[in-house]
């Protein structure tokens, strides 16, 4: 009787031990996303978390590495921001500490001057409450936006105020309000990185009577990965 | 009578200078994305509390020249106080950290490397602050020119972010207050930040409040490193 009761343990210890290792492998393993976009969500809200953090973390990853970046559209109210000359650049992106967090060095400038080349950082994390992917973004004029978004098709999409920056006379012209959406997509192949920035000034312009104007800036960028292998954390 | 004209009066400056200082982040925990005339009206009415000598300060200048007191290397020591959570309350606090600056301004970024002795609570359970989430960390510091302040996002190496929109009291000090990103629930971060003008230290105290109880308070200071250099890149020009 006590060998029988002694062997039933045994069983349910395995069994709970091998449910325990396929709960683990379910959230380590099996792709959360299947071929054609469709969820697979487990069932109790703990894997669920669980899943979509383990979502957010690979997502993260496949931003490490060394890109070159090219601007593949650069336009202010519909027309060339910069005619004759599309700047180029290079970012880094590393991991911070083992974990996904992601610190990204992004330097863009004119074509072969790289002395004129302006720097600004990216820093993405996870926000445990979306949960989602957290964006913090310095500007190459020292400000600062952050924004929260959840993962949806490889891609974030923050929502966020943007500085506000007076580049012209304020006579001339004077910038209200500033709204911007910035996107970034990753590849399934992870090969490619394409953010795309949607900037909405609300604007005075004063040329003999004042009117408000919306001006629309709207900005691509490609970033294609040069060393297929990533770099170790920072 | 006197006495307690002079006791009440203390009374009432001590609640407007604790208010103030807690009201003015406050306000920015949810970090709405525009400010909206109400908002602006509540700035005015904060502005109107914070008075009493721990006004925010709103000079845009000023703003940069605080951030540019944390750039350098730092050697880093201080403590991890667990409020009561494992038999070791009070941990020691060792590492460095590396705050580079980007553009005119500058905004800063500190690359943190900061240890101390692993702890677990009485049932040898992990509890927040248990182990350093700051080895390594990215620290990042940015002027918010729309509501004149400090705007500030830490990742550790466990991956999460947390952030908030601070602003400078007294002259020296950062003050930022919002919901943690790191932990789920009702917690809340404030984070402390004073960078004298003789740029020799940068003192930093990081808390958690989970369910209105003191959970985890980091405090270190940031001693600069003799001779080191100060690297900025460059930015918009």
């Amino acid at each position: 009787m006590r060998r029988r009761s002694s062997s039933l343990i045994a069983m349910l210890a395995s069994l709970g031990i091998l449910a325990a290792g396929s709960a683990h492998g379910q959230v380590r393993t099996q792709p959360v996303w299947k071929s054609g976009g469709e969820v697979q969500v487990p069932a109790d809200p703990a894997s669920m978390l669980a899943a979509k953090l383990a979502e957010l973390d690979s997502w993260l990853r496949a931003l490490e590495g060394h890109f070159s970046l090219s601007v593949e559209r650069h336009e202010i109210a519909g027309l060339p921001a910069m005619p004759g000359m599309a700047p180029e650049g290079v970012v880094d992106c590393s991991s911070i500490g083992a974990g996904p967090g992601v610190h990204c060095l992004l330097s863009i400038g004119p074509p072969h001057q790289r002395h004129r080349w302006e720097s600004s950082v990216m820093l993405f994390g996870v926000d445990i409450d979306g949960p989602g992917i957290h964006l913090f973004r310095l500007n190459s004029e020292s400000t600062a936006e952050a924004g929260v978004s959840p993962l949806r098709n490889n891609a974030v999409i923050f929502h966020v105020s943007c500085p506000v920056i007076q580049r012209y006379p304020r006579s001339l012209m004077e910038v209200l309000s500033c709204r911007r959406e910035t996107r970034v997509h990753v590849r399934p192949d992870s090969k490619s990185v394409e953010i795309r920035q949607y900037t909405n000034e609300q604007v005075l312009m004063c040329g003999g009577r004042c009117r408000v104007v919306m001006l629309a800036t709207h900005l691509e960028w490609a970033l294609e990965r040069v060393h297929p292998e990533r770099p170790t954390g920072r | 009578m006197i006495k307690r004209q002079r006791v009440l009066r203390s009374f009432v400056s001590m609640s407007v200078l604790l208010l103030a200082e807690h009201a003015a982040p406050a306000a920015e925990a949810s970090d709405p994305p525009e400010p909206t005339q109400r908002q602006t009206d509540a700035d005015e009415v904060l502005d109107e509390i914070v008075v009493e000598g721990r006004r925010a300060l709103r000079k845009p200048q000023a703003i940069l020249d605080w951030m540019a007191r944390l750039v350098g290397q730092f050697a880093v020591d201080g403590n991890v106080d667990l409020h009561g959570r494992s038999a070791t309350d009070l941990l020691d606090v060792q590492g460095g950290s590396t705050c580079i600056g980007f553009g005119p301004g500058p905004a800063v970024q500190c690359e943190l490397s900061i240890r101390w002795p692993e702890a677990r609570g009485s049932g040898g359970e992990s509890i927040p602050g248990g182990v350093s989430t700051l080895d390594r960390a990215m620290l990042t510091f940015g002027f918010e020119p729309n509501r004149i302040g400090i705007r500030h996002m830490l990742v550790g190496n466990d991956g999460m972010a947390d952030g908030a929109l601070g602003y400078l009291l007294s002259g020296d000090t950062l003050v930022a207050r919002a919901k943690c990103g790191s932990v789920a629930g009702n917690c809340e971060r404030v984070v402390r930040v004073t960078a004298e003008p003789d740029r020799k230290t940068v003192r930093m105290e990081i808390s958690m409040e989970i369910d209105l109880r003191k959970a985890v308070t980091i405090t270190f200071a940031m001693h600069r490193v003799p001779d080191s250099p100060s690297l900025v890149y460059p930015g918009a020009r």
